[in-house]
């Protein structure tokens, strides 16, 4: 329990896990082998890592009272830059080239969030209109570059995505290792704190002496860092990158970033909810398809009750308990 | 907090080049034989998901067709309609198709090429993959077409010289000179008219196309005003893109030229029956997805069983799809097309049991 608490392992996180299980159970009885098998759970972890990223990185936002629409662009521009470099410099798949690639890849990401960080806490720009527009202009390079059609990538370079080690696809253990070490650095560290000040009460974290600006671009950075790679994993598995590939994933990564216990008004949220909430929205999506009868029409708007049943659940509870 | 992004930097190299180190040469290929994929299966249990690129009454239509197919042949086969035309949410389910042991999966895709691996793997799989409006797509064994740009430009030009009875000025209207697929159709259209009808004069000296709709229903309408007031006595008006009838039929009959002006439309029939039933608009012409559907059902269970599909083979299965009785296979840079005869001519008469 001592652990729990340092890892702030709370309640969302709790209910999160007790929703994931829910639907497992459920989803095994209704639809059997079909949901139920080692191959499903695979391509489940296979497909979740893209996005469950990119929530990781709006979560960030939204911890410091902002909003990230522009993660799925990032992404998609990293990986376009990352297609275009390994082809100029190694296309017969040269390691160190790809190498290179990655690193130019994670770099840009670093500097697409270090751009949004600028714009919300320096310029001062509201952050869903911010990231709104960088997103138009990361989408609009990423057109440019590829003249709005798919890059291709290397065969090579598709390996990456499929590699398993002990039956674990590997885009899934980088998802684990980056979660863990978010929830680490969100819930351990003297700037996972700062962070959360920051959502909080943004005029209390100064008087605190607290870099308001600093804080809030550090968060966007790594969130950008993490889109790249997001990026890089998409790449690998589709094999091949388009400016508007993902574009769904941005409602998406709210509603995961919300139901893992993300205040949409900053301040609350941490990584090991938002995690679990990513792996119950796949299992969901997972389920939706391995029942016929149940068609492509429900989804949006399943999506949509979840969404907003949640959300009303949560305001009421917090209402209750004094929280804002 | 240098030292954790030092930290997360360093982990995400090791990743990369761990996975660097282990790249082999993957490669995605098409030289799959159709002869392998032969199921050991009964009929009665294949199943097969139809994925189309979202909800839109184009493909409720096409769902149409995929459950006559499952009605009539006893297999498992039903449509998935993704939430969103994003391609990732296609690839998402095909993925989760593939691991629900389908023997099948046909798909209109959105974007072929981030579809490509998914269906090498599938193949791989010895999962059946078939494409209807496919052209570009080189993972799958057969793309099926309803028809090529010379049966589309024929069944336009024919609908225009039955309209005007062969004798007149005509203009063309296409979505933008740029829009290959419009170009080839009007050229086309404009040379086989020359030879079948040379009553039909191309106005402006015969130069293609005599104007742009921006695929706008008001550039259409102005477009089309421009050209009525300029030729008071045109006869037909053959438009390409599906929105630019609403467009000309708007300005036809501002200008009291309804009877006069032939139009030959493109698009959903459904969405001009009013003008259609009202002869405004002479007729429309498509395709049938339900038609597409169907066949694309039929080629993968042909497949499944071990049937040979090939050039000449007749999907028409009996007057279920009229226009595939005898399919011509074009390869096509790794697509394998399965070509059809199948334009579809909408008119006031049979627009109702059209789509």
């Amino acid at each position: 329990m001592a652990t729990a608490k340092k890892l702030k392992i709370n309640s969302d996180f709790l209910r999160m896990l007790v929703i994931l299980v829910v639907i497992i159970i459920a989803a095994t009885i209704t639809s059997g082998s079909n949901f139920f098998s080692v191959i499903s759970f695979q391509t489940m972890a296979k497909q979740l890592t893209e996005y469950g990223l990119m929530s990781i990185a709006l979560s960030m936002a939204m911890i410091t009272g902002g909003i990230d629409l522009s993660t799925v662009y990032i992404a998609n521009l990293c990986g376009a830059i990352a297609s275009l470099t390994i082809s100029a410099i190694a296309p017969e798949g040269q390691i160190l080239g790809i190498i290179f690639a990655c690193i130019l890849a994670l770099a840009l990401g670093l500097c697409c969030g270090a751009l949004n960080g600028f714009l919300v806490s320096v310029v001062g720009v509201p952050p869903m209109l911010a990231t709104l527009g960088t997103y138009e202009l990361f989408s609009g390079i990423t057109i440019v570059l590829s003249n709005g059609q798919s890059i291709q990538v290397i065969p090579q370079f598709t390996v990456f995505a499929n590699v398993e080690i002990l039956g674990i696809p590997l885009p899934f253990i980088v998802f684990i290792l980056m979660a863990v070490i978010f929830s680490i650095l969100l819930g351990k560290t003297a700037f996972g704190r700062r962070m959360h000040l920051v959502g909080v009460n943004p005029k209390a974290s100064r008087f605190a002496g607290i870099n308001n600006e600093k804080t809030i671009i550090m968060a966007y950075m790594l969130g950008g860092l993490l889109c790249s790679i997001a990026g890089l994993i998409s790449l690998s598995r589709v094999s091949s990158v388009k400016a508007d590939f993902g574009s769904s994933y941005v409602m998406m990564t709210i509603l995961i970033a919300v139901l893992g216990g993300c205040n949409p008004a900053g301040g609350w949220g941490e990584i090991p909810g938002v995690a679990t909430a990513v792996l119950v929205l796949q299992a969901i999506s997972q389920w939706l398809t391995a029942v016929p009868w149940i068609n492509g029409y429900y989804r949006q708007a399943l999506y949509g009750i979840l969404l907003l049943g949640f959300m009303t659940y949560k305001f009421y509870r917090d209402k209750n308990m004094g929280r804002r | 907090m240098k030292k954790l992004l030092t930290l997360l930097l360093a982990v995400a190299m090791l990743v990369t080049c761990v996975s660097a180190a282990l790249a082999e040469g993957y490669e995605v290929l098409n030289g799959f034989d159709p002869a392998n994929f032969k199921s050991e299966k009964d009929p009665s249990e294949f199943k097969m998901a139809v994925v189309v690129k979202g909800v839109a009454d184009w493909f409720s239509r096409l769902e149409e067709g995929v459950t006559e197919f499952a009605e009539k042949y006893g297999v498992d086969a039903h449509v998935e309609f993704p939430a969103t035309t994003d391609a990732a949410s296609q690839l998402e389910i095909i993925d989760q198709l593939k691991t629900q042991g389908y023997d099948a999966i046909i798909v209109v895709p959105n974007d072929s090429a981030a579809l490509e691996n998914t269906f090498a793997d599938a193949m791989e799989k010895g999962i059946v993959v078939v494409g209807p409006e496919a052209s570009n797509l080189k993972n799958c064994l057969y793309d099926t077409e309803a028809f090529n740009a010379q049966t589309n430009a024929v069944a336009k030009a024919d609908a225009l010289i039955e309209a005007t009875g062969g004798e007149g000025k005509y203009a063309i209207m296409v979505g933008y000179t740029t829009a290959i697929t419009h170009m080839d159709y009007a050229t086309r259209e404009v040379e086989y008219l020359k030879e079948k009808a040379p009553g039909l004069e191309l106005i402006n000296d015969g130069a293609i196309p005599t104007c742009e709709s921006k695929e706008s229903t008001t550039t259409a309408y102005e477009q089309a005003k421009q050209v009525l007031k300029a030729n008071p006595d045109l006869k037909g008006f053959v438009c390409h893109c599906s929105t630019d009838a609403a467009g000309v039929s708007q300005a036809v009959e501002e200008m009291g030229l309804d009877g006069q002006v032939m139009i030959i439309g493109a698009g959903v029939p459904s969405v001009y029956a009013e003008e259609l039933k009202d002869g405004l608009i002479y007729c429309v012409t498509t395709w049938d997805p339900k038609l597409s559907g169907y066949v694309a059902c039929l080629t993968a269970y042909k497949v499944l069983i071990g049937e040979p599909v090939g050039d000449g083979t007749d999907l028409s299965d009996g007057g279920a799809a009229p226009g595939y009785e005898a399919v011509k296979l074009v390869l096509d840079d790794g697509n394998n097309c399965l070509l059809g005869s199948a334009p579809c001519v909408a008119t006031g008469e049979n627009v109702d049991e059209l789509f």
